[in-house]
Order: C-alpha cells, then structure tokens, then sequence
C-alpha cells in the first residue's frame, strides 16, 4: 500500500460500500487520487472464509458470513453494527448490551447493515428496480421532496450507466410500467422466472385491484444472466442473501477490486473517521480518523486531508460522523447541519410477508431467492391517503417467513413440535413417511413480500446516544422510529391485497398473527368487514433519509449533486439524501445519483 | 452377524466433556466445531449397522448416507455426535450400543403369522410406547430423533434438549411465533457439525432442491420441475459391469 501520510489526496471518501466504491472507481479511471476510509475489515483474501463461517452459523441471517463476529457486548466492539438476531427477539431490542443501536421509538428500527469492505450491499439481494416518474413528483406535508432537475428523464441515462457498471439483468419490456421509458435495453436479458413465479402469474391474471390490472414481471437484478465482466453466470444457488458463492450477484466488493486495479485508489481499513473538521470558508480541512487491529483494540489515530471529501456511511453512520463533528463544541449541531435536517426523516420499507401452502408443488428452494414481483401497485391516487407497496414473490419457501425454515419444519415434524403450524397432531415421524410429509410441505412453501413506502418524517431521527459508546468510545447512535398512519394504512392495503391473492391462489395461508407483546406487532385500522387485524411488520434492510436532498438550503442538507449545502467540498452520497422512500429498493438509484455525483466533483476538482 | 463391541461404541466418550460446554445456542462455536478423535476408531461393522438404522430413520437411502466416496465423512460425523451423545439423558455411556442391539433385533425378528415383517423403526416405537419399557427405550428415542436430525440438517440438537422441547411442545407459552420467537426457553440449541455435513444434508433432498449456498445446477434450471423424489432419496443403481470377452477385452472395445 502507497504511504497514505504522505500522499496528496483529490479525494478522500469515508465509507466502501456501493456508493463510496462507485465514486472511488470513476474518479481512480480518470486518474484522480483517491483515498477510501472503511470502518471495518478489508475484502477476504478467498471467498470461503466467509462460505466457512455462513455454513457453520446455526442461524443463518444477513450477518452470518461476516466480521465483526456476532453475540458480542456492542459495548466492546469497534465498528458495530445491528444484527436481525439483536433486533428482534422482544426482550433484546432495546437491550444496549445486545443491540448496537439505542433504540428509542415506539417500534423496533428493524434493518440491519454491515461494516465491511463493501458495505451492506455485500448481503443485497441484488433487486435493480428504478424509481417511478411519480416518484419524483411527490410532496409529503413535511416538505419532502425531490429537487426540480432530478426526475426519471434526468435520472433515465443516470440508471442506465449505473445498470451497465454492476451488471442488471432485465426485461425493458417487462419494466414498462407507470410511466418507465427506456432509452436502451439491460445490458443482459432477464433471469427466467421460478416455478413459484409461473404459478402466482396463471392464478392472478385478470385480477384487478384499485382498478389495476396485476401482473407478475421478472425482477431486474444484479445478478448474471449471462457471463458479464469475467464473472460467472447465477447458478441459482438460492443464497443472494447473505452470499453469492459464486459471485454472480454483483456486490460492492467487485467495484472495489476494479477501484484498486486503477491504481489511483488506496484503501485504509480498520479505520473508522471520528470527526469531520472544518477549516477556512467554511470548507472541510481534514477527517480524523481511529484505528483497531484484530484484536479489536485501538491502535492509532490520524487525520487525513484532501480537495473534497465524501461521507458514504448511509443513513445511520453518516449522520453519526456528522452529528460527532462539533469541533470541540464549537459547532453543537455539528457539520453539514444549518437546516438542522442532519439524522431526521429516517425511513425504511415495512415489510409485511405472508406465508402459505400452494395447493400444488411449486418446487420453492431453487433459483435466485427473487425472481420475480407484482409492481402495478407502486403508484396510483391511492397514495392521496395511503402509501404504495411492491410485491416480492420469494423463492425461499418459509426460510425468510419463519426464521430459518427448512429447519423450523424438520424439527417440528422430527421432534413432534408445531412451530410452524403445519403439525396440529404433534407427530413425530421417520423413514418414508418423514420424506412423503415433509417433501410435501416444503415443496408447496411459499412466502410473498410487501414492501412498503414510508412516510418521512422529523421525528424519526438518528441522534447520539449520550450515555452508550462504542469500543473505541464513540457515541453509539440513538435511533427513534416509528411509522405513521399513512404507512400503516398501506401496511392495511398490503393485507387486503394479501388475502386476495391467497384466495386467488387457492393457498392455505400459514402466516402467525404476532402477540401483543411482540415490538413488531401493528393493529391495523377496521377493513372492510370492520376488523381490526394485527400484523407484523419487517425491515427491509433499507436505510433511507436522514440527509435530504432538496432545492432549499433551510429545508435540506444536500443539493441535487449530493453536496453539502454548508460546505463547498463536502459530499454526503447513499440513499440518505432521498427525501422520501417511495417503493423501490433503493441501491440502483444510490448507484446512478452516485455515478452523477462522480461527474460532479470532476467538474469541480478542474 | 457380529456382536457389536460395546468397548468400540464407547470409546470417544471423553470428548463428551468439551461438547457439553455448547452454550451459546445460535452461532456455533468453532473452538467446538473439531471433535477429539476417539482413542480406539469404531469398528466398521459397528458403523456399518449405524448406517442401516440411519436409513431406517431417514427414509433415505444407506447409499445415499454413506456414499463409496464420502469426501464430507458425514456418516462418521453423525456416528461420532450419536456415540458421544451417551450422558444425555441419563448419563449411559451404552446408550448406542443399545438402540443398535434393540434395531438390530427388531430388524432380525421373523415375521408374524400373516408373514409380513414390521419395519424395524415401528417396532421400536411401539415397544417404546409401552409402559413398562418407559424407562428403558426413553431415552434411545431421543436419540433416534438427533440421528434424523442431523442427517436431515447437517446440525446436532442434543437428545436431552430435543425431549426438553417436545415435553413442553403442547404449552403455548413456549410457541415459537410470539414476540419471544428468538429466546433461549424457545428455539433449540443446536450446532452445524461442520460445512460438509451442511452442504450434504438430506432435508434438501426431500425439497427436491440444493443446499441454500451450494448449488450444483445450471443457470434456468428454477423454471422448470425437478427430477422425481426418487431421484434424490433413492441411490442410482450401478451400471452393469461391462462384458468382458474371454480374452479380456471389453465388449465392443476395439
């Protein structure tokens, strides 16, 4: 590695995951020299460490395949993070000895990332979908909203660039909807939809709902539907989430490889910035930085300087820094704060899954874990009153739905246990009528997943938590969440459109109604029939807002080129600077306001 | 039929000490993943019955268990957790040797009058089930159920805790789906015997599918059926040996 000390730096980027890579990458091709700063460890030297550890985990969740490892006193711990298994058992959720992040809302922040080289995106599922026209045009009561010259025509050859870089494979025809144009076609065609997939599009064709004709579309992913950059095609090894063995999901890891091959790319990892400091005109002179090594203990300190510097530590790290950064109290609201914006608005995608028996075998277990979702309702009037949702249609069987099945079921029916309710008699059984039980459970699985827009709002903030630090004693974040009626009415339409597609598919349903003492639980308003139903709801794994972009300095923290408004060489990149959710997943829109921002500090470090 | 050696089934019950420290129920481990090698190996005969009960229990078959070429050492895996599960529950260190005596029984009685033999597993639970054997087969039952386990997942769920679990199975205090559904009182400890056994493991079979993580498969092969359970649960038979000609070229060969 080049003296990091010593060398003159364009840019120097906090955060390695898809956006800080994506920028490191385009500004290293066109010779700039670039410095990325990860909290965490660095790109494995061979992939089989991190299938070692995923294979040998007893639960296999998000985090299973990587560092830090899992179970440990958050407290003791350099560069944290939360984890599904500390988020959502009941007892442990605002347990700060368990979980990482002080938890302070009405319900559970329920989406977890990761401090690695590579970001979150390292356990993505790989889903490339493009934010609608509509999407754009949306205003909250709060003040949310795009700025004027980011719309889908601006963004449309954003996408596409960004599509061309990690690799999309997709069906422009299939993606046709609400409005999407496309000036070119996926770079690869899109991936073969599952047998659970066929299945769901014969049952709804002709169905209609708000008056909108439903229709089963494969899902555009980064994932190789054919040979794409010297990586191999998917082999269907139904594992995006949390690993590709195979690595023909893209991950951010791969941008990273490519960063480095520049040669204009260094990498300090192990390294997590403490402060971002402000110097003459308000510009930003320098970051400081702490160091651990393997043993998790601190080893050094530092700071380092360059023209322009970007924090891409998404929508819970990057406030963090920013809110830690008060110059010895000189700035108490911290850096990149005049609007006061900086934390707020915090948002995710409430998922609400159901789970059922098909009436025949769809053969789940096989393939990509998605292939395929249900997108017409993303928009309509309805969002008036309602937030929207999209449909995934998971190829996992129950293995999401239930918390690790086969597993669930096995035990059930070996152990004569009924967790999963598909054993009322308490059987314990072996030999062929185990296999002819079980095949016929696990083979008619199915699970759908409505992922669903949330309202921004102030209140939901990530703060400093003044009492708990991390183990390098830094302020662990305080985080207050909760959803609002127009979320949990869309949460309402979601179970509706659930019940109506079940009936349709002549499925028996299996999902649990959560007890009252679940964190998770939410009572719906009276349907139609004038009951109350309750449901649980499960993060997506999205973390969104908490630095909005905007066309007012008062109201936002950043400009449409991700900039900060206070400070002239400060950029703030991920899905923070989205002022709201909407229903896509959010890491192709990162990418493509990524790859624009990219453009932006070349024209300013000319 | 040799006697099976109770001397050979118990040897490797000192590593019992170090897997009864498993504690922490979720992740497992990796100072425990490697096993004491036993003092005296068992002997192949031993494991060769052990591999007749596993079928038997699994409904999978023994060629399939136990392959020619077993690069995963999964039956050994398997044998070696059932023989080191002996101070569960009550501490018999014979506790194999038994059940594989009771399998081996039941396997060997003749037929009843009407000429049709009881399969094996049956007659052990419906021994089991009578009272005065209460004491005697509890505990070989638990046993056979983290033997199906483990072939069926790759992971070792501990006698003991799986009789725990079942006793409480009909208190809806300890459903798995409540707000509780990660706690200790309701999952069941368990631990991944190594990746091998995983990446090998039978319940994926019985889902006509692979293990999450390891495919073998080819790109598309999701949209369409998979080949018959038999396919997965029934070994393929060996091709024929191919003819040999009296001067000992094969047939057809030129």
């Amino acid at each position: 590695m080049n003296d990091t000390s010593q060398k003159r730096y364009d840019v120097a980027i906090v955060g390695s995951g898809i956006a800080g890579g994506l920028v490191a990458l385009k500004l290293g091709r066109a010779g700039k020299q670039i410095l990325v700063l990860e909290a965490g460890d660095s790109v494995p030297t061979n992939i089989n460490e991190e299938m070692d550890r995923f294979y040998r985990a007893a639960a296999k969740v998000p985090e299973s395949p990587y560092t830090p490892e899992l179970f440990k006193d958050p407290a003791t711990v350099p560069a944290g993070r939360p984890t599904v298994l500390s988020l959502s058992n009941a007892e442990d959720w605002r347990d700060p000895s368990k979980s990482y992040l002080i938890q302070t809302g009405t319900v559970p922040f329920s989406s977890t990332y990761e401090r690695t080289a590579g970001g979150t995106s390292v356990h993505w599922l790989g889903t490339c979908l493009r934010l609608l026209p509509n999407d754009f045009k949306i205003e909250f009561p709060n003040g949310a909203k795009w700025p004027e010259v980011i719309n889908y025509q601006t963004l449309e050859t954003w996408y596409h660039q960004a599509e061309e870089e990690i690799g999309v494979s997709g069906s422009k025809q299939e993606q046709t909807y609400a409005g999407m144009t496309f000036s070119e076609d996926y770079p690869m065609p899109a991936i073969p939809k599952s047998l659970v997939d066929q299945f769901i599009d014969t049952a709804i064709r002709g169905m209609k709902l708000w008056d909108i004709p439903l229709t089963v579309r494969s899902t555009p992913a980064a994932r190789n539907s054919q040979p794409y950059k010297q990586r191999r095609t998917c082999a269907g090894n139904t594992n995006c989430i949390p690993i590709c063995p195979i690595q023909a999901k893209y991950d951010p890891t791969i941008t990273l490889r490519d960063a480095q091959a520049t040669g204009n790319v260094d990498f300090l990892y192990r390294t997590v910035a403490s402060e971002v400091v402000v110097g003459e005109n308000e510009r930003i002179d320098h970051i400081k930085y702490l160091q651990y090594g393997a043993d998790g203990k601190k080893t050094g300190e530092g700071q380092i300087s360059a023209k322009i510097f970007v924090i891409a530590a998404h929508a819970i790290e990057t406030p963090r820094l920013l809110l830690m950064s008060t110059g010895n109290g000189n700035r108490p609201r911290g850096v990149a704060n005049s609007s006061g914006q900086v934390g707020r608005n915090l948002m995710d995608h409430p998922m609400y899954v159901p789970w059922g028996l098909l009436p025949q075998s769809a053969f789940p277990y096989r393939g990509p874990l998605s292939t395929s979702g249900i997108e017409d309702l993303r928009d309509g009037n309805f969002r008036q009153t309602r937030a929207a949702f999209r449909i995934e249609i998971g190829n996992e069987g129950w293995n999401f739905a239930v918390g690790g099945d086969p597993n669930i079921t096995t035990v059930d029916l070996v152990n004569g246990l009924n967790n999963s309710l598909v054993n009322p008699n308490y059987d314990a059984l072996f030999g062929p009528s185990l296999v002819n039980r079980l095949r016929d459970v696990l083979t008619r699985q199915f699970r759908i997943g409505f992922l669903v827009e949330q309202e921004p709002e102030e209140k939901n903030r990530v703060t400093l938590s003044t009492n708990h630090k991390d183990g390098l004693g830094l302020p662990r974040p305080e985080v207050y969440y909760s959803l609002s009626d127009y979320t949990i009415r869309g949460l309402a339409a979601a179970k509706k459109t659930a019940d109506e597609i079940f009936a349709r598919l002549n499925a028996t349903e299996y999902t649990r109604i959560p007890d009252k003492q679940d964190p998770t639980a939410i009572e719906l308003p009276p349907n139609e029939a004038g009951r109350r139903e309750r449901i649980r709801f499960m993060g997506a794994g999205h973390m969104i807002g908490t630095y909005r972009m905007g066309d007012n300095p008062k109201t936002s923290v950043v400009n449409p080129d991700q900039r900060s408004w206070d400070h002239d060489n400060l950029y703030l990149i991920g899905s923070g600077v989205f002022p709201m959710s909407a229903t896509a997943n959010p890491t192709l829109t990162i990418a493509a306001l990524s790859l624009r921002t990219a453009d932006s500090i070349m024209g300013s470090l000319k | 039929m040799t006697e099976i050696s109770r001397r050979a089934l118990i040897t490797g019950a000192t590593a019992t000490a170090a897997t009864a420290a498993f504690g922490s129920m979720l992740i497992s481990p990796s100072s425990l993943i490697a096993q004491p090698a036993p003092a005296v190996p068992a002997d192949e005969n031993i494991k060769a019955q052990f591999t007749a009960l596993s079928a038997s229990l699994t409904g999978i078959d023994e060629n399939i268990l136990s392959p020619p070429v077993d690069t995963a050492h999964f039956r050994d895996a398997v044998f070696d957790r059932a023989n080191n599960a002996n101070n569960e529950p009550k501490k018999d260190p014979e506790i194999l040797a038994k059940l594989l005596a009771k399998f081996n029984a039941a396997k060997n009685a003749p037929p009843n009058a009407q000429g049709v033999k009881t399969d094996p597993i049956r007659k052990l639970y419906e021994d089991a089930a009578k009272p005065e054997n209460k004491d005697e087969y509890g505990p070989m039952m638990f046993l056979m159920r983290s033997i199906i386990l483990a072939w069926y997942l790759g992971a070792w769920y501990k006698p003991n805790d799986l009789k725990k679990k079942s006793d409480a199975a009909k208190d809806p205090q300890h459903s798995y789906y409540s707000s509780r559904r990660y706690s200790q009182e309701v999952l069941i400890p368990h631990e991944i015997i190594s990746p091998g056994t995983y990446t090998n493991s039978m319940v994926w079979r019985v889902a006509q599918a692979h293990p999450m993580g390891y495919s073998n498969l080819q790109f598309g092969y999701w949209e369409k059926q998979p080949p018959d359970i038999s396919m997965f649960t029934k070994a393929i038979p060996a091709p024929p040996k191919p003819i040999s000609t009296p001067d000992g070229q094969k047939a057809g060969s030129k």
